[in-house]
């Protein structure tokens, strides 16, 4: 049969009423859509609310470390609290923001209408929701690593090993849909920062987080064994959140670092290819899986370690380079918040980065424990300041409002003080806790202002999710296309993009800002 | 004779090899998972080599039954993909339900192993690894089989050919995975024991 009207948008269509003809809708329509839109706005929402309980956590392991009058928060549930949170700053909250970001803009930055797989995207964001919830009601009834009741402990394991698999199958329709579904023209050279970013960062996952899978599933099965394995359970994942592992998810991060700058300087940037292989060798570096204490417990202080430690320095330099020496250096600086917060971000990075390489070289004697949760602290923060960069950025595309300058500067400005409160002390404490005669003192000082960082953080990530919910519910009116000027393709599209995202067909790619092409283009025509 | 008109446009084929990237993506996942719990194995091996299955003995017999079974299973793969590549469906589908078949007979294979190993996972410190590494294995073969069986249908259905063979292309690189890591696993678990 062939179609020579066009459908009618709305009305009967074949006898069939308008109620009848228009689909799912509520409830139904949010838990059966495939929509990469729809569910990137559902991770990111989800995402944010647990790294507001993910720092307010932290903060609370402060208070126990000062132990005013002796009267703790989780007292003998220490370990499991620590736990909680150490997996939950990677596994719960930072990567389901940055994969939700992705879900959403990293189709369109490839001139895609949808993402691949849709409903393994779908599958992948319920079980993550679902085995989130788990895990947290496993970790009420006494669970988590390191927890008093053993079958709530076992209830953990499956919930964050099901959360893992849900994750990196999130991560394979993202990394899929950038291999797969890019327009002509777009080499993987012309590729956006973030894409890229994310591209390299997600394959990284898919070879590292299967070994983090390993040691879940043997955990799982050791139970059953002869031997008491409660103790090995975190151990066997730990290094997935220690350096050089940690900083996959850092790689998303200076994806939407690349992002931004470019487009607040006003100006292409400056050497792509060195750009791409920066980010192409920083996640190289990155590649952990080799670094655990269950094939050889003294790896990390070998002269290895040490080394890959030091060698990750070396293309964040090489970013830097290009970001400071050639965009920002010659380009008309415009101070938007989410260049503030960008700059923030590569801040907090550069200090984790030099954390980790004075916790490997120990020049002074660091204490290790201490050493660990500050770099962990600083990446985390950089991680999360630059996914909000991102979020300020891309509100418009994503909810179809602005997220207005005065609280965006408010969420950069306590988001700032935040991260250096709640990271500074403790690479402080790490440093004087072995060169101190008596270090409990200043110690106790330094964890309490962790304590203030840690709550101002909270309240900086509820100030964002305020501002996103009030951009989706203004909706500002009309918004342009591309509202920044930038260079990708996802900002060709309306903000929101209607259903289907590029409903022509997209001219071929000839450089990695095409739409700066096409404005230059137009001016010399004009 | 052809009812299509030589001048309609060529049907839309799916983008560039979406399900060949996403399976070579998560096969080499399963590698990664794979070689993790090997590598905890010999460890664990090394450090305890003095009691490590010291009160049993596993026999050889069905893990090498086991791999002639999976290499003539390869075998059989590769025939379905060059079945498939010359659009020969009947022979596409032959080969991938022979495929199918001895992936099966592996799993017996295993499962009737371990009948015979006589390893308690109470009483053997040994034992959660060993089962750990090869059952997971084990599941690996299974969701092949599935895959495979899927693809089966698919074929079935007319969407492979020759212009367009990527499904049973990309089951091919997951097998040929899947065995790949049992000839590991067979040589450092069950030949050097």
């Amino acid at each position: 049969m062939t179609i020579t009207e066009t459908r009618p948008e709305s009305g009967e269509v074949a006898g069939r009423t308008a109620e009848e003809t228009a689909g799912p809708s509520g409830l139904y329509r949010l838990l059966g859509t495939s929509d990469h839109k729809t569910l990137g706005r559902l991770y990111i929402g989800f995402s944010l609310m647990l790294l507001a309980g993910v720092f307010t956590m932290g903060a609370l392991l402060a208070v126990d470390a000062v132990d005013v009058e002796g009267n703790p928060v989780f007292g003998a549930a220490i370990g499991p609290a620590s736990s909680s949170y150490l997996l939950g700053t990677v596994f719960f909250a930072l990567w389901p923001l940055l994969l939700g970001l992705a879900t959403y803009v990293v189709p369109l930055q490839v001139g895609s209408s949808t993402i691949a797989y849709p409903r393994a995207a779908a599958l992948a964001l319920w079980t993550w929701v679902v085995t989130t919830g788990v895990y947290i009601a496993s970790v009420v009834f006494g669970g988590a690593y390191g927890g008093a009741d053993d079958e709530a402990v076992a209830l953990s394991n499956v919930a964050f090993g099901a959360l893992v698999l849900a994750l990196l199958l999130g991560t394979l329709c993202v990394i899929v849909t950038i291999i797969s579904l890019r327009p002509r023209g777009m080499k993987l050279n012309r590729v956006p920062l973030f894409s890229f970013s994310f591209l390299a960062a997600g394959s990284l996952a898919m070879l590292t987080w299967p070994v983090v899978l390993a040691n879940v599933a043997l955990a799982q099965v050791a139970q059953f064994g002869p031997d008491v394995v409660s103790e090995t359970y975190l151990s066997g994942i730990r290094w997935a959140l220690d350096v050089p592992a940690v900083y996959i998810v850092a790689l998303p991060a200076l994806g939407i670092i690349g992002e931004v700058v470019p487009v607040f300087a006003r100006r292409r940037q400056a050497h792509y290819g060195v750009m791409l292989t920066g980010l192409g060798l920083f996640g190289a570096f990155s590649f952990g899986a080799w670094a655990q204490p269950a094939f050889n417990i003294e790896v990390q202080e070998q002269l290895l370690f040490a080394f890959m430690a030091f060698l990750v320095a070396l293309p964040l330099l090489l970013l830097l380079g290009g970001w400071f020496g050639g965009t920002l250096r010659s380009g008309e600086l415009w101070w938007r918040s989410p260049l503030l917060l960008a700059l923030a971000a590569i801040l907090l990075l550069c200090l984790g980065v030099l954390t980790g390489v004075l916790r490997v070289l120990n020049p002074v004697d660091m204490a290790p424990e201490r050493a660990f949760l500050a770099q962990s602290s600083f990446v985390v923060t950089a991680t999360a300041a630059a996914a909000v960069a991102g979020l300020i950025y891309w509100v418009p595309k994503i909810y179809g409002g602005l997220f207005a300058e005065w609280p965006a500067r408010v969420v950069v400005v306590v988001f700032v003080l935040g991260s250096l409160l709640y990271t500074v002390p403790t690479g402080i404490s790490a440093l004087l806790e072995n060169n101190l005669s008596n270090p409990t003192g200043p110690l106790r000082a330094l964890d309490a202002i962790v304590i203030v960082g840690g709550l101002v953080l909270t309240v900086a990530v509820a100030v964002s999710v305020g501002a996103v919910m009030n951009a989706a519910r203004r909706k500002d009116g009309f918004i342009p296309d591309n509202l920044w000027r930038a260079s990708t393709l996802e900002w060709a599209v309306g903000c929101p993009p209607p259903p289907g995202s590029f409903v022509w067909d997209l001219a071929p790619v000839t450089s990695e800002a095409p739409l700066v092409d096409f404005y230059e283009e137009e001016e010399a025509s004009s | 004779m052809s009812i299509i008109p030589v001048e309609s446009p060529a049907p839309v084929l799916p983008r560039r090899r979406k399900q060949l990237f996403a399976t070579a993506y998560a096969s080499a996942g399963v590698v990664m998972f794979t070689v993790a719990l090997l590598g905890s194995y010999l460890v664990q091996r090394a450090a305890d080599i003095e009691t490590w299955l010291a009160d049993n003995s596993i026999p050889l017999l069905q893990p090498t039954m086991g791999l002639f079974t999976l290499v003539l299973s390869a075998a059989a793969m590769q025939w379905a993909v060059y079945a498939i590549s010359r659009d020969m469906r009947s022979h596409a589908l032959l080969a991938t339900g022979l495929t199918g078949l001895l992936g099966i007979a592996y799993i017996n294979s295993i499962a009737f192993l371990y009948s015979q190993v006589g390893l308690e996972m109470a009483n053997h410190s040994e034992a959660p690894l060993f089962y750990t590494l090869t059952a997971s294995h084990l599941v690996f073969v299974a969701i092949g089989v599935l895959y495979l069986a899927v693809m089966a249908f698919r074929a079935l259905g007319g969407q492979f050919s020759a212009r367009y063979p990527e499904g049973i292309s990309a089951a091919a690189v997951y097998w040929y995975v899947v065995v790949g890591l049992y000839g590991v696993i067979w040589y450092a678990v069950y030949v050097t024991k």
